[in-house]
């Protein structure tokens, strides 16, 4: 009867331990406060680690945006330098086949190089702006980059 | 060079891409307009002289397709010959689909473009001689009376002179002198001249299958 009772008990109250002196105790301690606490700890943990995921997931969003502009930025640079090379290219053709003519016109010529120098020029500075926006596109893809270690 | 009263017309929005293309074919003879874009061309351009027109493909306002759509629906097929900065594989099979000459990269090397502008202008001058003489067929077949224009389309079509006066309710006689007429005014020499002339203007011949019929 007693042995019945004791198992009756145990079926009830999985974490009721008895000691041999007949002493009953719980495996697990009073829930209420504690529990309370420590998923209350938790729920604030989960909710700064979101809050933080998602700042840096934006953060990294907007970079990337950025990058992608810096990236077409740059193609462009990279097209306009097409104009003045162009220019150049023709002005020094049509100069050889003007030198190769009965008498040379030297008006023809005089322009032919103003025109070379002035593109010159300005496929030199197309080249600079294309310098820094591929610098401010590296600049972007090391920040968004993991730091070294963490794959 | 080979076609000097031809002109060249260079449309496109960089300065100086304009003056040394201009430059470039002027040293070989080439005579030149440029314009700085494609409303500045479509409003100022001479559409009867011979020529061909080196276009830039990226302009701001309208770009090089969008002018060479608005010059073919206009019905002005002079040849054009792209120029572009990034040789873009879907943007030059459009142009060349709707009849581009040729489409270089810039920067372009002038013995790229000579050739091309050669082809253009051969081009140029081949389908100027075409439409002149289409436009004397039209006009010759314009000086024919409605039954001969008829009787000239039975005729082409391959048709015994018997058979057309049957098809057309009269005497053969008749639609011989209908036929000797047709051939005067057309000023055609013989059958196979008339069924050219009218090919030409995309008067129906008959297939060769129908003309070995007739002449057994």
């Amino acid at each position: 009867m007693a042995l019945q009772n004791a198992t009756d008990k145990a079926a009830r109250m999985p974490f009721l331990r008895r000691t041999r002196a007949g002493r009953e105790w719980s495996s697990v301690p009073n829930p209420t406060p504690a529990l309370l606490v420590a998923s209350g700890l938790l729920l604030t943990l989960i909710a700064v680690v979101c809050l933080q995921w998602r700042r840096s997931y934006r953060s990294e969003k907007l970079l990337r945006q950025q990058s992608i502009l810096a990236m077409e930025e740059a193609g462009e640079h990279v097209h306009e330098l097409n104009q003045p090379l162009t220019a150049i290219l023709s002005n020094a053709q049509a100069g050889q086949r003007f030198l190769s003519a009965e008498p040379v016109d030297l008006q023809e010529l005089r322009a032919i190089f103003e025109e070379i120098v002035q593109d010159d020029k300005r496929a030199a500075s197309i080249l600079r702006k294309l310098g820094t926006s591929l610098k401010e596109n590296e600049r972007m893809a090391r920040s968004t980059a993991p730091p070294e270690g963490t794959k | 060079m080979s076609t000097p009263s031809a002109t060249l017309f260079i449309v496109d929005d960089d300065e100086e891409v304009r003056r040394s293309l201009a430059r470039l074919l002027r040293s070989v003879g080439y005579m030149t307009r440029a314009f700085s874009s494609a409303a500045d061309f479509l409003v100022n351009y001479d559409s009867a002289g011979a020529g061909c027109i080196i276009l830039d493909l990226a302009m701001p306002g309208l770009s090089g397709l969008e002018l060479q759509q608005c010059l073919s629906a206009t019905g002005c097929h002079r040849p054009i010959i792209f120029l572009t900065g990034n040789g873009d594989i879907t943007t030059s099979v459009r142009a060349m689909k709707a009849g581009a000459v040729n489409f270089l990269t810039k920067p372009v090397d002038d013995r790229d473009l000579f050739a091309a502008v050669e082809e253009a202008l051969a081009i140029d001058i081949a389908e100027r001689a075409a439409w002149r003489a289409r436009h004397s067929v039209y006009e010759r077949l314009a000086t024919l009376t409605p039954r001969e224009r008829q009787v000239m389309e039975h005729v082409v079509a391959g048709r015994l002179n018997k058979q057309v006066a049957g098809e057309l309710g009269t005497a053969e006689k008749t639609v011989k002198v209908h036929r000797a007429r047709v051939m005067r005014k057309m000023r055609a020499r013989s059958l196979a001249e008339l069924v050219k002339l009218a090919g030409l203007v995309g008067i129906q011949s008959a297939d060769s299958s129908e003309l070995e019929q007739c002449r057994h």
